[in-house]
This record gives structure tokens, sequence and C-alpha cells, in this order.
């Protein structure tokens, strides 16, 4: 048992717990025996102390446990190496640990597999232990939250010591050592602890970042920061023990004021938030497999097939006939498993949205706290399952309306005060499911869209003349514009002007629609809606000439069958429909795509209302065939991308259908 | 058979990379072959969805098992009429590292073993005359074969003066 473990026993160490104290008393004299020079006599001391025990009541031996850490931890910075003669320790010398290079090699004694293992293992345990810190600070009296914390860091040091990763181990080690002594009450834990635990759970993400990228027996940089926060680690960590020292002694020295004020107002801050509902942290165990991605769309495509396959048994003549009614049974029966089937496979891909949520979370903390502004940020359906390939796409239009929430849409305490609104400012991430949708929205209650700065910049920019006739639905739309802020400053979180837009574009991108609800002084609410998946499109087939289509239903907004008295001509050779008193412009499929065969009297065949706002056009096409779920694929290797054609689906006739981009159909369409 | 370009040494070198097995195939009365380990399998006729905005030689799209391929039309690629669909047409799918791709052919012939000796470069016709998207000319049973290096045929954007190089070296062999 070399000297980490012993330290991790001696956190475990439960002081009314005799055997269990036994137990680490012998191995504690094991290791004395084994060790070398230096760390031989602090070991000695911690014998001794050990000794001097026997007898005494738990408080005691719970002090003692305390005194036997600062021992133990004494002897692994004394930089004599551990008694397993492992890797010799960092020094604690600042001039030592400046001259050498923020590298690390990652040790060969494990493969590849192995250490991917390690970085998923402690990805989630940094994330469970960052999901804590950020419970605790709404819950700051919850015990079981800073077990949690603990319990991330612990498992994260066992693990890195475990596989010779040092660097991830230090952090972890002195991010433990701080909190040991909260859990044990022997302090609170207060809004320092809580930004020291985040930089280091960041300092282990990023360094597990980088050991993605390599590969056992190679080397990694450490991130920027690293020694300081070993350093802050320290200092914290003495710091407060000087405190207590001190306080111990009744004579308190200079920094123990300053340091106690500090804590006051942290204590201040805790008991200023508005109690917010406490998440009881779910620990119920689910069991999971890890499957390659490939294997699982391998198996999409396959019960792709098997759908289509039986389909095309179905609708055989034979079967289509009613001549065999005891076969048509079986068939109609086998198709109702397979369908079930192809529901299964597509739940496989969907993930839950906490990971995303929580990473919101700890933006707005992190945002809040930059910008002054006290805010409770609460969530809500995180459960709430979601396409894999979503989740990252979601993440962006997110991050861009937290950060204009907490940048420009609270005030400041100062303001809110003067307002007659409570200091803590709320914000509200929500997910539900919304016919067959889902639906997210980040709610305010700030200081809402002024209507007059957006329609100033709208005259000024040249987008409207004037806002008579407006409704606020319409200049609220205004903002998704490109370039758009009505922010009066640029600032290092938000307001360069490219916020809105961009979200509205990765909103679109997955196929949803965002709207914005506000009211001047009471905040503002920002509703995005999307499938729930990519990989199914949902589409009306459309016929041009002997070609069909998918024309997918989220971009279609209505489909008529024109009268003469609707369709204008500019100039004999552009065409406008009259559709409920606005003029669209009319794009022909046909000519687009140059089909020879198709319908070219815009009376006999149908205008699809497409787009949004600007680019709300008409597309001409002959019919409307039937509505359809298709599963959206890539047109394959060795096909470049084709302009207006989104991807292409098998159809239920097993013959590939092409999805049409109307986003890129009407870019085409305005270039020609 | 290694994939990419193999080194053009004279049929009387021992080692000629280029020896080996080939599919054959006919474009109107033409003989192309291409390296089998480059074929993943040969279908028959089926549905293919035109592909608007694109090449002309990409006829369109097929659903093969569940995963779409792009197909291509040879005899366009290589500037000669568009392939007329008969019985006999046939998709030979290629599937590379880099590439999975079907080629219409009108007729699928036999599978050849072409021996190093058998094989010749393809003779230079001057600088209008493209031959680099042939391995070489193989020769065996006393027919002519025109040897593709379909990866190059597939990627290469035009290809029009090929027909030419092929048809040329068609006439000289007979001759």
């Amino acid at each position: 048992m070399d000297l980490n473990h012993l330290a991790i026993s001696l956190i475990e160490l439960d002081p009314e717990n005799i055997s269990d104290f036994n137990a680490f008393k012998e191995n504690l004299v094991i290791a004395q025996k084994k060790a070398r020079g230096h760390v031989k006599d602090i070991l000695g001391q911690a014998c001794a102390e050990i000794e001097a025990w026997q007898g005494y009541d738990p408080e005691t031996r719970r002090a003692g446990i305390v005194r036997l850490g600062e021992l133990l931890e004494q002897a692994m910075d004394s930089g004599a190496g551990n008694s397993s003669g492992a890797k010799p320790k960092k020094t604690r010398d600042v001039s030592l640990e400046k001259m050498k290079s923020l590298k690390f090699t990652l040790s060969n004694e494990f493969d590849a597999d192995l250490l991917n293992e390690f970085i998923v293992e402690s990805m989630e345990c940094s994330n469970m232990a960052e999901s804590a810190i950020l419970g605790w600070e709404k819950d700051p009296n919850n015990q079981e939250l800073l077990n949690t914390i603990f319990r991330g860091f612990h498992t994260i040091k066992g693990t890195s010591s475990f596989i010779n990763l040092d660097c991830v181990k230090d952090v972890a080690h002195k991010a433990e050592s701080m909190l040991v002594r909260v859990r044990d009450g022997q302090e609170t834990f207060t809004r320092g602890h809580a930004d020291l635990s985040l930089k280091s759970l960041d300092m282990t993400k990023s360094i597990l970042e980088r050991m993605k990228s390599s590969g056992p027996g190679q080397q990694i940089e450490l991130p920027l920061g690293y020694e300081e926060l070993l350093e802050d680690l320290k200092n914290f960590i003495s710091g407060t023990r000087d405190a207590q020292v001190n306080d111990l002694s009744a004579e308190p020295a200079i920094n123990q004021g300053s340091r106690e004020g500090l804590a006051r107002k942290d204590g201040e801050i805790s008991a200023e938030q508005s109690p917010a509902v406490s998440q009881p942290p779910d620990q119920i165990i689910e069991s999971t497999v890890r499957v390659k991605i490939d294997r699982l769309d391998k198996l999409l495509d396959t019960v792709g097939e098997l759908v289509i396959a039986q389909t095309m048994v179905g609708q055989d003549d034979l079967i289509v006939s009613g001549k065999y009614r005891e076969l048509s049974k079986k068939i109609s029966h086998a198709g109702k498993i397979v369908r079930e089937l192809q529901d299964l496979s597509m739940i496989l891909r969907m993930v839950p949205l906490k990971g995303t949520f929580q990473k919101m979370a700890r933006l707005a903390r992190d945002l809040s706290q930059k910008n002054g502004k006290k805010v409770n940020f609460t969530i809500e359906g995180e459960d709430i399952e979601i396409d894999r390939n979503m989740v990252d796409m979601v993440a962006d239009p997110l991050v861009h309306l937290i950060r204009n929430a907490v940048d420009h849409g609270i005030e400041t305490p100062d303001e809110r005060r003067l307002l007659g609104k409570p200091e803590d400012a709320r914000i509200c991430l929500t997910a539900g499911h919304l016919e067959g949708s889902i639906m997210l929205t980040v709610l305010d209650d700030g200081r809402g869209l002024s209507r007059q700065k957006i329609v100033d910049k709208a005259i000024s920019r040249g987008l409207i003349d004037t806002d008579e006739r407006m409704t606020d639905q319409e200049v609220w739309r205004m903002i998704f514009q490109p370039g758009f802020s009505t922010a009066e400053q640029v600032t290092e979180v938000s307001g360069r002007g490219v916020g809105l837009d961009v979200v509205c574009q990765a909103v679109e991108a997955l196929r949803g629609r965002i709207e914005v609800q506000s009211s001047k002084g009471q905040g503002c609410t920002f509703i995005l809606r999307m499938p729930l998946t990519m990989a199914i499109t949902d589409g009306m087939v459309v016929r041009v000439g002997s070609q069909r289509y998918i024309l997918p239903i989220a971009n279609i907004q209505k489909a008529v069958r024109p009268v003469e008295a609707d369709i204008h001509t500019v100039n004999q050779r552009a065409e406008m429909l009259d559709f409920r008193g606005d003029l669209l412009p009319v794009f022909r499929l046909h000519r687009l795509f140059d089909i020879e065969d198709a319908q070219t009297e815009l009376t006999l065949g149908l205008l699809v209302v497409i787009g949004e706002g600007q680019q709300r056009c008409a597309l001409f096409v002959d019919d409307l065939l039937t509505q359809t779920q298709v599963v959206t694929k890539l047109l394959g290797k060795g096909i470049n991308k084709v302009q207006g054609v989104a991807g292409g689906a098998i159809m239920s006739d097993g013959t590939v259908g092409l999805i049409l981009d109307t986003a890129g159909i009407v870019n085409m369409a305005r270039s020609d | 058979m290694q994939n990419g370009r193999p080194p053009h040494q004279n049929q009387s070198g021992g080692i000629d990379s280029r020896a080996g097995k080939y599919l054959t195939f006919f474009l109107d009365n033409e003989e192309y072959g291409v390296e089998i380990l480059k074929v993943q399998e040969i279908i028959g006729r089926m549905p293919i969805t035109p592909v608007p905005l694109t090449s002309r030689y990409i006829r369109g799209v097929i659903n093969l098992r569940g995963k779409i391929h792009p197909i291509m039309d040879l005899k366009v690629k290589f500037g000669m009429d568009q392939t007329i669909i008969t019985d006999e047409t046939c998709i030979i799918v290629i599937n590379t590292a880099s590439l999975m791709m079907g080629i219409l052919v009108d007729k699928v012939s036999e599978v050849v073993n072409v021996a190093s000796g058998d094989i010749e470069d393809t003779p230079s016709f001057g600088a209008d005359v493209e031959t680099e998207y042939l391995l070489g000319v193989g020769k065996t049973g006393g027919r002519i074969r025109l040897l593709l290096d379909i990866e190059k045929v597939i990627t290469a954007s035009d290809v029009i003066n090929f027909k030419k190089a092929a048809g040329g070296g068609n006439e000289e062999a007979q001759a």
C-alpha cells in the first residue's frame, strides 16, 4: 500500500469504527517500515500519533485524523518519492516547477482502450461533480450533494493514480484534500470552495480532452494555468487551515480577519439565495452498454430495409387481391412487429438533454458572476431525450440565448431593486414535448425587448421606414436579422451583433422554428421548436413531371391551387402569387431542375408556400401525392453536394427519393 | 493489387502489379476491364432516380440494401451516347477506400486472368488524347481489353478525350 492509498483510506476512515481504524494502523506501520529517508521520519511521527489515540473518544480521534492527514501530505510532498518507488512526486519547489516544461507523458503500460475507458469514466465523474456543485449553490445545506462532489474527485483521483496520470491525480488530490475538511464538518462549503472545485474540474476535463487525441506513451501538453491552479488550491487549503489553527489558538492573525470576512460574505450570498426546489440527485443506477455509432447506423439501415421489404410483401398482388385471408393476417402481424422494431431502433439513438443543460447551468453561473448579476438558474425537463446527433447542435443556440439573457436581459441588482423586483433574477431553461416535437424555452425576468430600440435600429439600417401597422411579433422577428444587435456596447460576452441570427440559422438547420415573447419590464422568452430527431424527416411527396421529391413538412406553410386572378406577372417573365394580400415570387421547380415532362400551366398545378419572412416564396409543383416519414441519407461518396437537394431517402417502394432543401432552392432561384 | 497508379514498367519486367484478375464488360463494341478486387458486386438493372443539376454522366442514385449509391454512365463519361437500358445492361458496384459508386455498362463479359506478359503499355497518341486513365492494354485470347484505372476514371471531372484514346487503341490493335 503506497502513500496514496493510505491517504485515501485515511479520508475514508470512520473515527467510530474501531476495526477499520486498526486496519489502517497496520497499513501505516507497514508503510513506515518500507519507507526511506525523510518520509520514514514523517511516517514515524504518524505512527506515534496513532498509537497515542488508543482508548480516546471519537472526537479526539477525529482531530487526530486531521493531523495525520497533514503528516501524510507532508510525506507525499517531501519529494523523496513514495514508498512503493513508482514515479517521483512533483516537488513543491516553485522555481523547480517553473523550469519544468509543461508536458506530461502518458504511461505506456496501458493500452488505448483502457485510456479511453478512463477518459469516458472520468468525464462522467467530472460532470456529476459539476452538476452537484451547481446544485449546491442553490441548496447549500444538502449534505448529499457535498458527498457527490467529494466522490467525484475521489474517483478521479483513484483511477488516475491507477494509470499513473499524475497531472490529473495531483489536481484531484488537492481538490479532495480541500473538500475533506468540508465533508467532516470542519469548514463550511463556500463560494471559494465551489470556484476552485469547478476550476479543478475544468482543468481535469481539458487534460482529458487532450488525452483523447493522443495515445499511450505520447506526450500531452498541460493546459495553461495548470500550475497556477495547483498553487491556488494549495494556498486555499493552507489559508483556511491557518485561519483555523489561529482560531484554535485564539490569537487571530491579520489575514484571518479578511478570511473570515470573506467567509461571512460567502455565507450571506448563499443565505440570500432564494431556496430553489431541491433536486435530489437521481441515484438510480441504470446499466448501459456503449455501442459504436456506426454499428447503430448499420442496424438502422437494415431495419429500414426490413420495413421496405415487408411493405413490398404486403402490397404484393397476391395479398392485395384478398384471396388468401389467413396469409394476409400473418403478414400484417409481421408488419406490426417490424414497425415496432423500427420504433425501438430509433430510440437507440436518443440521449437525454441532461449534459447540455448542465453546461448551460455552468455558463449562466460563470456569466452572472462575471457581470456582477445575481441569477437563479433553473432547469426543467433535462430527462427529455433527443437524437444524439442533435445534442451538440442544440447547444450552440442555447449558449447564445443564455448569454443574451444574462448580458442584456437581466438588470443589475441595483436596477432591479429600484424597479421593485427581487434582486435574484430568474432564468429558466425548460424542455418539453409538444405535438411530436421538442420545445425548448429560455425564459428570463429581465427588462424584456425594447420595441423602440429595435425599431430605431431597423430604421437606421434601412430595413423598414416606419413601424406603423407593425405588430409586436413582427418587430420582434426583426432581431433575427443578420447583424442586428441592440446592445449599446460590445461586451466580452455578447453584443457583437452576431447573436440572434446565428441562433435562428442554427434552429433552422435543425428544421426547427424560433419564437420570441416579450413584455417590457417583465422579461422575455425564447421558444425553440424542433423535431425529436434529424434522422427522420416528415415530408410531403410532390410530383414534378415523372419525378417525385420529398418536401420537408416543417418548411411548408400552405399549398394552394392558384386561380388566374392570384397570379401576376412582372415583365412577362417573373411571376408573383397574391397570397392573403402578400405578393410572393413564384419559382418553378421544373425550370430549376430542368424537368421536361412537367406541368407548365400554373393554374393546373399547385403552389407550395415555403420559407419564412424575407425568404418566403411559392414553389410550383405538379401535385402533392402523399405524406411520408423518411430516414435522411447522404447521396453517397462520389457525388458532390447538389444545390437544392438536402439528401436522399429510401421510399416505400424501395427506390430513392430526393429530399429538397428549401433554403437552397430559394437561393438558387434568386441567383438565377 | 495495389490501389493507385501502378508503375508502368515494361511487360518484360518480372512482376507487374497490373497483372491479375479483371472483370471485363462492353461499352458498345469496346471491351474494358476493371480490377476485380475493386468490384463489390454486379447488379441487374433497377430503378435509378435522376438527380437534377449534376453532370450528365451521373445517371442518378439507387438504393442498394438501404444505402444510396450514385450511378455513373460510363459511356457519357467517355463522350459516347447515353446508355440505352436493355436486358443486358448491368451496374457494376465499385468499392474502393475512397469511393463507392455504380457504373452503368452495356454488358458484363467475363472475369479473365491477365498475366503480366499480356499487358502492353498504352501507346501514346499525342497531346490531345488522354491515356492516363488506362493501366494498359490487355491481350488475351486474341482480344484487346482496355484496362481501366477505375478510380481515376471516376474521380476525374472530364475524360472526354479518353474516347479518342480508346477508339484509336482499338483500331490500331485491329490493324
